[in-house]
């Protein structure tokens, strides 16, 4: 049996890398997964906490979030699509109108 | 009893202020706009007589009722709160109010109807509307209110009308800066006005006059020989003394009262119906109603009271004989106004406190009518104020003359009309005044009384019966005053001679007219129903002496002798004006120009005994001094210029700074957020670490 | 408690989201039929004329410890009092609208479906009395939000607005979710089960918080932060506000902070007794706030730009109320004034963006100061009620911005949060001068030869909107009463938390 400090660690380094991810890529498709992986890093968390507790609270809530998730991507995708298709370049960099 | 339409009598006039002031944007056709104003001004304000009246006949023997003033609100509902302070929103309804609503609205409708006629070629017919139904809005907010702070609302509200109403036509330099007058001196009564309420709040806990728990300020001072606090505590007779003397400041601004009284003359700038209404009738008289309200108070410091009651009288006496050398006709009536207000808070200070709002009540009725006659005085002689130019007119216009000989007897005392008896009520009760002065008291408002009907006559004389001198047929509009709105009168009467008024404005005059001959019969000691109808109806709300231990002394002259004297005194001053400009048919002066301009005591009444060059040479030139020599050039340049310029750029150049961080970038944004984030996670996880 | 009775308890959000979906479905029978019309906006305005009468029948319903779906959610005097204030927005933005949309040519159901599934998201923000509730809302917020951020699928700024928004707030909602993560598992005491739900965490916390709940507690601090555009969680708002189309900010201007900030008061509330470890965190966040929001909003020359900076700031005076709630003795003053300002503030930008609404044409949003300049001469009433809205954000008497401020004000007074209380008087100072700025330009600056007269085809919504909000800002600047009887419900239910 894996203590459950093992997979908390786990989840707390997969959201810092999530973090930094968004920090330095400039696609955003790129940045958006390391967002899924902040995501996944506290689904983490919960399924583990849950299998600690004997509940399936934290599943449960793995649940609820995955389905946000689904929604977020078809929507971001979207946005990212019609920006492609106007600039036919997706480059964060230059998406930089609206500033100061 | 359900009294919950009594609301409306407020919000009508608002109504119709709202209605007025904002026609002008969605009714683009300018004819029709007036023809609405002309219904609906006059006819919020009726409409409010109406319920007013109904709402008095349905109060019956009722001391007293508390509604909210928000229709379907209760009267538990704060309007503010903040901390400890409340303040509910409500109104009372109790006889000293309903009397004060009638007034206001009943005088007040009536002039509204006359103003129809008067500022009918006015380019500014919309405004003028607007304001007034403004006024009549404030004014009932200040006399229903059921707290100071409404009452300093209403009493701020009024101020600000009257100011707007003095300088209507503020394209005239000199009505602007009457304007302004106004307001200043003013404001120094209403410093005193809301120091007077921080008081009582910090003594008493409450600015409520009646609250539906028994703990207003009013029922707080309802014990013989103490008044409470909200809780229990006694407030020192030495704090109710500063309170009333900061109140009688207030009253003393707003009501014109020596030393404050030297706004008044220069207020008759404003048309003649704002004159009527604002400066004659209703609000200057607001210093009274709220001596009155506050009766309750007043009662428990004598050295208040005798303030009151001197001041009145000395400001009755010195106005009575600044307005024998007027010659402007408005003036003579303006000076009458603070004499006759001087009367008023005579009787106030010797605690009679209903005869003063009978004075209040006939005064507005034949006051108005003077003022309503004068203008329509002024409005047949195309904007003619001056006395020296008028004369004969009593065969030019009958009607007029007829109305105003009614309104000069009656406020000259002439026996049996309505002022004679509010006068005579008022003398008598300071001749038996508490503190055992009544002898001086009485002498000082019998020889007002003397003065006051001569120069009433004066006045008579001077515009009705004396030789015409002016020539007839070759009037012109005259630039100031009153006569800009008959800029047009060229056109409508066709040629510049002394024409009637229209029936809009004589009818008020007619029903004025009745009022102030008979209110007095009929409210006074030998009305119906045993006499004294209205300080009996007035009792609930005015604290007897009594609750102060105060005793009135004996009189000095039974009733009669005092009638007897009383019109002995008003024939006297009424036939020795006659008298004398019986003799002088032709030049309508008794002294010759050069005489008269060489007489020092005319001099020295002419320029009100001194009292503006002396504000003129202290606060004016004094103030200007100061203001100019070490406020502006030591504090204000140097100091407060430099630290507002510096602050201002310096903010300018932080957010222009700071606008650099906001680079448009998303990752920046991210890393922001990211190092917000960490700060936080941290500081919080340090504070539970140090614990 | 049953799921029928639970779903009674939270009627206006099903009215809300069943309008949603028949203005969905409706569209797209409608399509072949007739293209462009307004009938989904007075469908979505009805559903939430009804939702609004529902919530309005049950502000004085004794429900003060209800909690439907097993406390999942918290239905009593607060909620509806949020739900009101909320749908008053939803119900004005639809009607402004109504004209934008009209004036863009962008007029498709899918926009008043998305606006009210925003709704939904907002009014479950306020009912939330569990974390992952709160998640969900906030995220069903969010994604409407991303859609209509990017409503106008032409415009770069628009694309731009909505992509920035869709990245930062995926960025947020990950530190959110983990934030409650470590939350479940820093309620696990002494063998318990770890929680989400508000009420049971109340009595889980000890004195002494474990790390992992006080760093879940920051991360979801920060998500509700970045809602609420607090700095330096704020950096996203300006751009966003500014590229979305104008209605869709007036919306998010209001909307989204209104739930944020009823989530917040109602998750300090639970958290009051260890107040001392979030409070100094929280106080220098509102000072932050107010400072940078303020500083700013003064040198922006784009009026919608310098508005959402003045929402930065108005978000800093609002989290007053919510440290004000950690004392005990100030908790219902500071909850009244957060609420009363929240009313206020929802009001007042309201009517300020449906004014730009109103003056923008086909072709050209009224967004510079330019666009504005010697309006008084050309549209005098939307001139007088843009300076009403100024003067209320610049709380100047006699607006209801004002009472706001003044409530603000004594309760952090009375909280002793002394050093707030001065920050707010500081910087309001600083506030009067950009917000009078308008008023200038509008009264006093001569407009260029381009400037813009409404050209709308039908501004009657965005009319209606102004001069709604106007009256109501004044009336409550005058009369704050009337709304007393609300606020004072919606305190009793903390109290009894």
């Amino acid at each position: 049996m894996v203590p459950v400090s093992y997979y908390l660690s786990l989840s707390a380094v997969l959201f810092t890398i999530g973090v930094v991810g968004v920090l330095v890529k400039r696609n955003p498709i790129q940045v958006f997964m390391c967002i899924e992986l902040m995501l996944n890093a506290a689904n983490l968390t919960f399924i583990a906490l849950g299998r600690f507790y004997g509940t399936a609270t934290g599943e449960m809530y793995v649940i609820f979030a995955l389905a946000v998730a689904a929604a977020e991507v078809s929507v971001g995708l979207g946005i990212i699509v019609t920006i492609f298709r106007s600039r036919q370049s997706i480059d964060l960099d230059e998406a930089a109108l609206l500033k100061s | 009893m359900n009294l919950q339409f009594a609301q409306l009598i407020l919000w009508l006039p608002l109504l119709g202020f709202l209605f007025c002031s904002t026609s002008g944007l969605y009714i683009k056709d300018r004819a029709l706009q007036k023809r609405l104003t002309t219904v609906i001004a006059p006819g919020v304000v009726l409409a409010s007589f109406v319920i007013a009246l109904l709402v008095t006949l349905q109060f019956g023997s009722t001391s007293r009722e508390i509604i909210a003033l928000i229709p379907g609100a209760s009267i538990y509902d704060p309007w503010i709160r903040f901390g400890g302070f409340r303040v509910n929103f409500n109104e009372v309804i109790d006889p000293l109010s309903l009397v004060m609503s009638l007034v206001v609205t009943g005088v007040g409708g009536l002039i509204h109807v006359y103003s129809v006629g008067y500022m009918k070629d006015d380019r500014d017919y919309t405004r003028f509307f607007t304001y007034f139904n403004l006024f009549i809005f404030m004014m009932l907010l200040l006399v229903l209110g059921d707290n100071f702070l409404l009452m300093f609302v209403g009493w701020e509200g009024v101020g600000v009308c009257s100011y707007l109403l003095i300088s209507f036509w503020f394209t005239d330099e000199a009505n602007a800066r009457a304007g302004n007058k106004a307001f200043i001196v003013n404001r120094v009564g209403d410093l005193g006005f809301s120091l007077g309420i921080m008081s009582i709040w910090s003594y008493f806990g409450t600015v409520s006059f009646y609250t539906p728990q028994h703990r207003g300020v009013l029922e707080l001072a309802n014990h013989v020989g103490r008044v409470l606090d909200v809780t229990g505590a006694v407030v020192p007779t030495t704090a109710i003394t500063m309170i009333c003397l900061l109140l009688f400041v207030g009253a003393v601004g707003k009501s014109a009262q020596i030393p404050l009284f030297v706004w008044l003359p220069d207020a008759m700038a404003g048309p003649t119906p704002v004159s009527a209404l604002i400066h004659a009738a209703t609000m200057v008289t607001a210093g009274v109603v709220m001596l009155s309200r506050c009766s309750f108070l007043f009662v428990h410091s004598a050295v208040a009271l005798q303030v009151v009651a001197w001041v009145g009288l000395a400001t009755a006496f010195v106005a009575a004989t600044m307005a024998m050398v007027q010659t402007d006709i408005k003036k003579v009536l303006a000076y009458s106004t603070i004499s006759q207000l001087g009367y008023m808070f005579m009787a106030c200070g010797v605690g009679d406190f209903s005869d003063g709002i009978f004075h209040v009540v006939t005064h507005a009725f034949f006051k108005a009518l003077l003022f309503l006659g004068a203008g329509a005085v002024i409005h047949s002689m195309l904007g003619e104020q001056d006395m020296r130019n008028m004369g004969g007119l009593k065969k030019k216009l009958p009607a007029t003359w007829a109305v105003m000989i009614i309104a000069t007897y009656s406020i000259a005392g002439f026996p049996l009309l309505s002022g004679f008896w509010s006068k005579d009520a008022i003398l008598d009760s300071a001749s038996r005044s508490f503190a055992g002065d009544g002898m001086l008291l009485y002498a000082g408002g019998v020889v007002t009384a003397f003065l006051t009907a001569f120069y009433m006559n004066r006045l008579m004389w001077k515009t009705f019966y004396t030789k015409e001198r002016f020539a007839d047929g070759h009037l012109h509009a005259h630039q100031h005053g009153d006569s800009d709105e008959s800029g047009s009168h060229g056109d409508s009467h066709g040629n510049g001679s002394v024409h009637p008024s229209p029936s809009t404005m004589m009818w008020p005059l007619y029903i004025l007219a009745v009022l102030a001959a008979g209110f007095g019969w009929y409210a006074g000691p030998y009305g119906p129903n045993g006499g004294d109808l209205l300080s009996k109806f007035l009792a609930p709300s005015i604290a007897p002496l009594s609750l102060g231990g105060l005793q009135p002394q004996p009189g000095l002259l039974s009733p009669m002798a005092g009638y007897l004297l009383s019109s002995i005194v008003a024939i006297a001053g009424l036939v020795l004006a006659a008298v004398l400009y019986g003799r002088r048919m032709e030049s309508g002066a008794i002294l010759e120009p050069a005489a008269a301009e060489a007489s020092p005591l005319v001099w020295f009444l002419k320029n009100n005994w001194g009292f503006d060059a002396l504000y003129s040479a202290v606060f004016i030139r004094g103030g200007g001094l100061l203001a100019e020599r070490g406020l502006m050039r030591g504090v204000e340049t140097d100091t407060i210029n430099a630290a507002g310029d510096g602050l201002a750029k310096s903010v300018g150049g932080i957010s222009r700074l700071l606008r650099r961080i906001q680079t448009g970038y998303v990752r920046n944004y991210a890393l922001v957020m990211l190092i917000g984030a960490v700060t936080l996670m941290v500081g919080m996880l340090v504070g539970v670490m140090q614990h | 408690m049953t799921n029928l009775q639970s779903l009674n308890a939270i009627l206006p959000v099903v009215i809300i989201a069943i309008t949603g979906m028949v203005v969905l479905l409706g569209e797209s029978c409608l399509a072949f039929w007739r293209r462009s019309t307004s009938a989904s906006g007075i469908v979505s305005f009805v559903g939430i004329l009804i939702a609004g009468m529902v919530a309005l029948f049950r502000l004085d319903q004794p429900m003060l410890h209800f909690k439907a779906f097993n406390g999942a959610l918290a239905v009593g005097p607060f909620t509806q009092a949020c739900t009101l204030i909320l749908l008053l927005v939803s119900g004005l933005s639809v009607l402004v609208a109504l004209t934008y949309l009209d004036n863009r040519g962008l007029n498709q159901g899918e926009y008043y479906a998305l606006l009210l599934f925003a709704t939904c998201g907002a009014i479950l923000m306020c009912a939330a009395n569990d974390l992952i509730v709160l998640f969900v809302s906030v995220e069903l917020l969010s994604v409407a939000l991303y859609i209509l951020t990017g409503f106008a699928k032409t415009d770069k700024k628009g694309q731009e607005a909505a992509l920035k928004y869709f990245l930062l707030g995926s960025f947020a909602a990950g530190f959110l979710l983990y934030g409650i993560a470590l939350v479940f598992g820093g309620t696990s005491i002494s063998g318990l089960i770890g929680t989400t739900n508000l009420t049971l965490m109340t009595a889980r916390i000890p004195d002494t918080p474990s790390f992992m709940f006080m760093a879940g507690l920051a991360l979801v601090l920060v998500g509700i932060g970045f809602k609420a555009a607090l700095a330096p969680f704020h950096m996203w708002a300006p751009d966003v506000y500014q590229g979305a189309p104008t209605s869709v900010t007036g919306f998010m201007a209001t909307a989204v902070k209104i739930g944020a900030f009823a989530a917040l008061l109602r998750l300090i509330s639970h958290l009051t007794g260890i107040a001392h470890f979030w409070l100094p965190a929280l106080e220098v966040i509102a000072v932050l706030t107010m400072v940078v929001g303020n500083l700013m909003a003064v040198t922006q020359t784009n009026v919608k730009r310098m508005l959402a900076y003045s929402s930065v700031a108005h978000a800093g005076y609002l989290l007053i109320a919510v440290c004000a709630c950690a004392s005990t003795s100030a908790r219902p003053e500071a909850l009244q004034a957060g609420l009363f300002y929240l009313l206020a503030y929802g009001l007042m930008t309201m009517g300020a963006f449906s004014v730009l609404v109103y003056l923008s044409s086909r072709n050209h949003d009224c967004e510079t100061v330019q666009d504005i300049a010697g309006l008084v001469k050309k549209e005098p009433l939307a001139a007088y009620l843009m300076a009403v809205f100024m003067l209320s954000l610049g709380g100047i008497p006699p607006t209801m911005g004002f009472v706001g401020k003044w409530l603000l004000f004594s309760a952090a007074m009375q909280a002793h949060l002394v050093a707030l209380a001065v920050t707010l008087a500081v910087v309001s100072m600083v506030a009067v001068f950009y917000y009078l700025r308008i008023i200038w330009t509008m009264c006093f600056q001569d407009a260029g030869s381009d400037t813009l007269v409404s050209t709308s085809v039908a501004p009657t919504g965005a009319q209606v909107t102004i001069v709604v909000a106007a009256a109501m800002s004044l009336i409550l600047g005058v009369l704050p009463a009337i709304v007393h009887p609300m606020l004072s419900a919606a305190q009793t239910l903390v109290q009894h938390l």
